[in-house]
């Protein structure tokens, strides 16, 4: 059925030129994200809270909990 | 709530009813940057034999397990669901590979062990220059040793494959114990927990501290963080993986002989006991 094959590429490429622009979209926020960290890092006023970046740790990281066992 | 969000619910909706093929591919392509986000935080280096397109695409396959998999009512965010499938999928097939060293772990204990020594005989954080040297290697073979040894560090996400188990794409985050309903002893031992490692956070060198609250607060990629530091993602990795050692050296250290040696057995407890039950309560 090549119409059906034409439209399954069409469709593709569609899907494609929405990955491609989301994905700058998302690129460009976060850039402009670091660039502001990074200015924070190097004027030194950037904090980091222990407390907070505890609980995320444990969050994600089992073997705090699990990796001791041996 | 905004609208595009709105309109993923609708989508995610219609497509748990129906199981339509367009939803599905929809629900790809909306959720398709995770990926490349995922895989960056896995800071696995390029090599002339993987680059990064290769590692999206084995994420790809995780993120379309994720679609097919993913239960709204459970209430758990899609994001999260996913980017333990998307991790997982990417590990997989570089075990598969056999990209990733075993005897990495060997290298951990290793590195850990060095620091233990180090700290308790300089009552310092140790530099990487003397932790080379307690190791009895170049600092260049000690700083490629924590880029083995950050691969194989264990995550939450980490499939339980990982472990030798069959059910790969189960993540140990699946079987802890529900964290909504904590009783007051858990939310005590749970407070304790965080205060050691609070503490053993404030007593890691300036930079690490800065590096793991870029990582695990502000979640950034290896790369980002790279860019801030001004430093190769590589270099990255290798400090990470080290705050990290020193983090569970001092942990463990501080963890044993108090009240939070209980606490940390009785987590494991749940944990493998929730494993062998098979019970999944997140």
């Amino acid at each position: 059925m090549p119409i059906e094959k034409g439209m399954e590429c069409e469709n593709d490429t569609g899907k494609q030129t929405v990955i491609k622009r989301k994905t700058r979209a998302t690129q460009q926020s976060r850039a402009a994200r670091v660039e502001a960290l990074k200015a924070q890092v190097r004027a030194g006023t950037y904090q980091v809270d222990s407390t907070l970046l505890a609980q995320r740790i444990l969050a994600n990281e089992s073997h705090f909990i699990d990796g001791n066992k041996d | 709530m905004t609208l595009a969000s709105m309109i993923i619910d609708d989508t995610w909706v219609e497509f748990v009813a129906t199981r339509r093929s367009t939803l599905r591919d929809e629900l790809i392509v909306h959720y398709s940057p995770l990926v490349r986000f995922v895989v960056g935080r896995l800071g696995i280096p390029a090599t002339s034999m993987l680059d990064a397109e290769d590692l999206v695409s084995f994420g790809t396959i995780g993120l379309i397990n994720a679609v097919d998999r993913f239960d709204p009512s459970r209430g758990v965010r899609f994001e999260a669901f996913a980017s333990a499938r998307i991790r997982g999928a990417v590990i997989d097939q570089l075990r598969t590979l056999n990209w990733l060293p075993r005897s990495a772990v060997t290298r951990v204990k290793q590195v850990e062990a060095a620091l233990a020594t180090l700290e308790q005989r300089l009552g310092r954080p140790a530099k990487e220059e003397e932790a080379a040297k307690e190791l009895g290697v170049p600092l260049e073979r000690y700083r490629q040793m924590l880029m083995e040894a950050g691969l194989s560090l264990l995550s939450l996400d980490a499939p339980l494959s990982m472990f030798g188990q069959d059910d790969e794409l189960l993540t140990l985050r699946d079987l802890l114990e529900d964290q909504v309903t904590v009783s007051p002893a858990e939310a005590m031992e749970k407070k304790e927990l965080l205060a050691t490692l609070s503490s053993a956070i404030e007593y890691l060198p300036k930079r690490e501290q800065t590096l793991l609250s870029l990582y695990y607060v502000e979640e950034l990629t290896m790369k980002e963080i790279s860019k801030i530091m001004e430093v190769s993602e590589s270099r990255v990795c290798q400090l990470h993986t080290q705050a990290l050692a020193r983090l569970r050296t001092t942990f463990a250290n501080s963890d044993a002989g108090t009240s939070g040696e209980t606490s940390s057995k009785k987590q494991k407890t749940t944990v493998a006991g929730n494993r062998r039950s098979g019970k999944a309560t997140a």
